[in-house]
């Protein structure tokens, strides 16, 4: 975190509205997108945005610039989602779909998922959480395995073994890949 | 076909895999289960990285705003952010010493009240500032291990040196435990009830003077207070106005007349 960043911070938690709005309009798309794709809904993603920046600001004054600025944020962020699932439990009464279903643009609009295959966002919302953080940060967000170790708070290896299961439940959800029951793991070479 | 090798497969499809890779190829391409991990992993990473970010409508942006702005300064006007600058010492203590230690802490953004209980935990943002003498003031700001520590000194002896803003950070902390969430005076009005106890009258000082007033530590408009005993000493929680906007302060004064409303 520069010491810019830091002081625009501290401004902002201090009823600076200029530092606010400009903190805000730096990160608040970044924000919503990493708790749209781990909710899934709009509006639960507009209330978590909402959360973010309240924890945010009033965590501000403990921040001691250990880590960037965004991956602080995003810790906040990534937490506040967390809290959100376990809340609302959405995930636990939204089974996956047994097979893919296409494309819907209606669905899409709906979900407020912009281009992201609705079958795919369902099965975002299958995961285990801490699978879907990792796809979140790397798979979408393009964040590096080693910014997404740190914002997770876990080594860069657990990131990179949550990726690949969680890629391959997705895989299995969306139909492109058969499940493990298909092929077992003992299965042999063709 | 074991976990290792799908995994190894993986970091293949996404690049990340380093080293020889001839085995992995050679999987892929004998393996039926292999290939079909691979090209999930494929389609997969393929479809999240091709997907537009989404975005916030300028209605909802502006919502965004609008809504934290309004919480923050709400809360910016029970339990304000106080900047180290305005963590000050009251005036008549720059300029007369004190025979007792004279504790005053400033409770920041987010101070969160212990429950009740005699631990406090998760101690985030006290600062306590003391004079014991004339000599100037110090700044103290210790973290949540420090002030879990129960007090072994009693806050009344404390007298000299650097002991004593630890000290009465640590008592300070047995009655409160700052952390992020909200803080309210009725809040602290409860801790406080579930803490009190009787009243011991203080002491009056040795020259003679009269027992001062809590409230005279006090710098600026009081619109509000709560009080109560902990351990024998007044602790009371003042909403102040002292021209820079409201903000919360705390005193933990051994040795003034609490304040009676």
């Amino acid at each position: 975190m520069s010491d810019q960043d830091r002081a625009l911070v501290a401004r902002a938690a201090e009823g600076d509205h200029e530092a606010f709005t400009e903190l805000m309009r730096r990160t608040e798309d970044m924000v919503f997108a990493v708790c749209l794709r781990m909710l899934g809904d709009r509006e639960a993603a507009l209330d978590a945005t909402q959360d973010v920046y309240l924890t945010f600001f009033r965590k501000a004054h403990t921040f001691r610039g250990g880590s960037a600025f965004t991956t602080w944020l995003y810790r906040v962020a990534v937490n506040t989602c967390y809290d959100h699932l376990r809340r609302n439990a959405r995930r636990r009464t939204n089974p996956l779909p047994e097979h893919a279903d296409p494309p819907d643009r209606a669905a899409e609009d709906a979900l407020g998922a912009v281009e992201l295959r609705p079958d795919l966002q369902h099965a975002l919302q299958g995961l285990p959480e801490e699978f879907l953080a990792p796809v979140v940060l790397v798979d979408i967000q393009g964040m590096s395995l080693p910014d997404a170790a740190e914002v997770l708070d876990v080594p860069v290896g657990t990131v990179k073994s949550r990726l690949f299961r969680a890629r391959r439940r997705l895989a299995e959800a969306i139909g492109n890949r058969s499940g493990p029951s298909d092929h077992p793991m003992g299965g042999h070479h063709a | 076909m074991h976990e290792h090798d799908l995994d190894l497969i993986a970091a293949y499809a996404d690049g990340s895999l380093t080293g020889d890779t001839s085995e992995v190829v050679r999987l892929i391409s004998s393996c039926e289960v292999c290939r079909a991990e691979f090209e999930g992993q494929r389609r997969v990473i393929e479809l999240l990285a091709a997907a537009r970010p989404p975005e916030l409508d300028p209605e909802e942006r502006r919502a965004i705003r609008d809504r934290v702005w309004a919480r923050l300064q709400a809360e910016l006007r029970t339990v304000p952010t106080v900047p180290a600058a305005r963590r000050r010492v009251p005036w008549w203590l720059r300029l007369a010493p004190v025979a007792a230690g004279i504790l005053v802490v400033v409770v920041g953004v987010g101070v969160l009240l212990q429950s009740g209980g005699g631990e406090s935990t998760g101690v985030a943002d006290l600062a306590a500032e003391t004079t014991p003498t004339a000599a100037p003031a110090a700044t103290v700001t210790t973290g949540a291990a420090e002030l879990a520590t129960p007090l072994e000194e009693p806050f009344g002896e404390m007298a000299d040196g650097d002991a004593i803003p630890e000290a009465g950070m640590a008592r300070a902390a047995l009655v409160f435990s700052a952390d992020l969430g909200e803080t309210t005076l009725e809040e602290i009005e409860r801790t406080l009830d579930q803490r009190s106890e009787a009243l011991m009258a203080p002491e009056a000082p040795d020259d003679g003077r009269p027992i001062p007033s809590c409230t005279d530590f006090v710098e600026g408009e009081i619109l509000d207070a709560v009080t109560g005993i902990v351990d024998g000493t007044p602790v009371e929680a003042y909403l102040v106005d002292d021209g820079a906007g409201p903000e919360i302060v705390v005193l933990a004064l051994p040795d003034c007349v609490p304040f009676d409303g």
